[in-house]
């Protein structure tokens, strides 16, 4: 399923205020690596996503976050995989 | 309020500039280290080595047309600065090397990569805060740099016991991990520098 455009504006916006970049120059193939400073950054980067989507990031997944596109990805299937159990519920 | 904010280019432009200061720095490491070997076996035989990439990232040297045993290495770099790490093997089997702007750390960050005891040890001023938190997120990174696991292993599964400023030993989940040396040190004032072994 693709990712929706609400979900992809929101992952751009959340890395553009974490790692302090003019969000609309963001492109969704940017690695991520090249676009934090260091790694103290990318860690807070990913706790800002657990904290605003409220789930709990699979370190071992952290490999395949390559690219913006790949996080836009990941969140998009964790939250929905999150609203799929609270249904379920 | 208004935050200062700049293109994604240029961010990727200085990492490049600074990833080639790292390689060079790495070369230069590798050939004093080669050098410094080569006068204690008598010879002068330069040898070509090439810096490659695993597919985690990490670094390597592979030594070309030489069954010769390369040297361990690791690479950091932050703001303009590139250190580079460069040790024979035999007696040491990984290694890892960190540095970090000495900086202020959240209340999300501090308890997002501190342990529980670990965040007990926060009775200090906040200048004794940054500097601590820094060097045990240096401490942290660099063995997991050793290891290849960056940040796909999660930096609190890691716990550093002691005084920083005395002996130190570091747990992973629980579990005292042996013959690791630990050292760390503060450069330019304003930077850590960590150094992680793991003795064979």
């Amino acid at each position: 399923m693709e990712p929706s455009p609400q979900i992809q504006n929101e992952v751009i916006d959340i890395i553009a205020r974490a790692l302090a970049l003019n969000p609309h120059s963001i492109r969704t193939d940017m690695k991520i690596s090249d676009l934090s400073e260091d790694s103290i950054q990318l860690f807070e980067l990913l706790l800002t996503f657990e904290a605003h989507y409220q789930f709990e990031t699979t370190y071992e997944d952290v490999a395949e976050l390559q690219t913006v596109s790949d996080i836009i990805r990941y969140v998009s299937r964790e939250t929905s995989r999150k609203k799929d159990s609270t249904l379920a519920h | 309020m208004k935050t200062s904010c700049i293109n994604p280019q240029e961010r990727i432009i200085s990492k490049r500039i600074l990833s080639t200061q790292g390689a060079r720095a790495t070369r230069y490491a590798v050939n004093q280290l080669f050098q410094k070997n080569e006068l204690l076996l008598g010879t002068s035989n330069q040898i070509p080595f090439s810096i490659k990439k695993e597919i985690c990232g990490a670094p390597y040297v592979e030594i070309i047309g030489s069954v010769r045993t390369p040297p361990l290495i690791s690479i950091t770099h932050t703001d303009s600065i590139a250190i580079s790490l460069a040790i024979e093997g035999g007696q040491i089997s990984t290694i890892g090397i960190d540095m970090e702007r000495v900086r202020n750390f959240n209340t999300m960050t501090r308890n997002g990569f501190l342990t529980k005891n670990e965040q007990r040890d926060q009775e200090k001023s906040s200048y004794e805060l940054k500097i601590d938190n820094t060097i045990r997120w240096c401490i942290k990174e660099a063995y997991l740099k050793s290891i290849k696991a960056g940040l796909r292993a999660h930096p609190k599964t890691i716990e550093i016991r002691g005084e920083l400023c005395g002996s130190i030993s570091l747990y992973r989940n629980g579990v005292f991990l042996e013959n690791i040396l630990v050292h760390w040190t503060r450069i330019f004032d304003n930077y850590i520098v960590a150094i992680v072994l793991e003795k064979v």
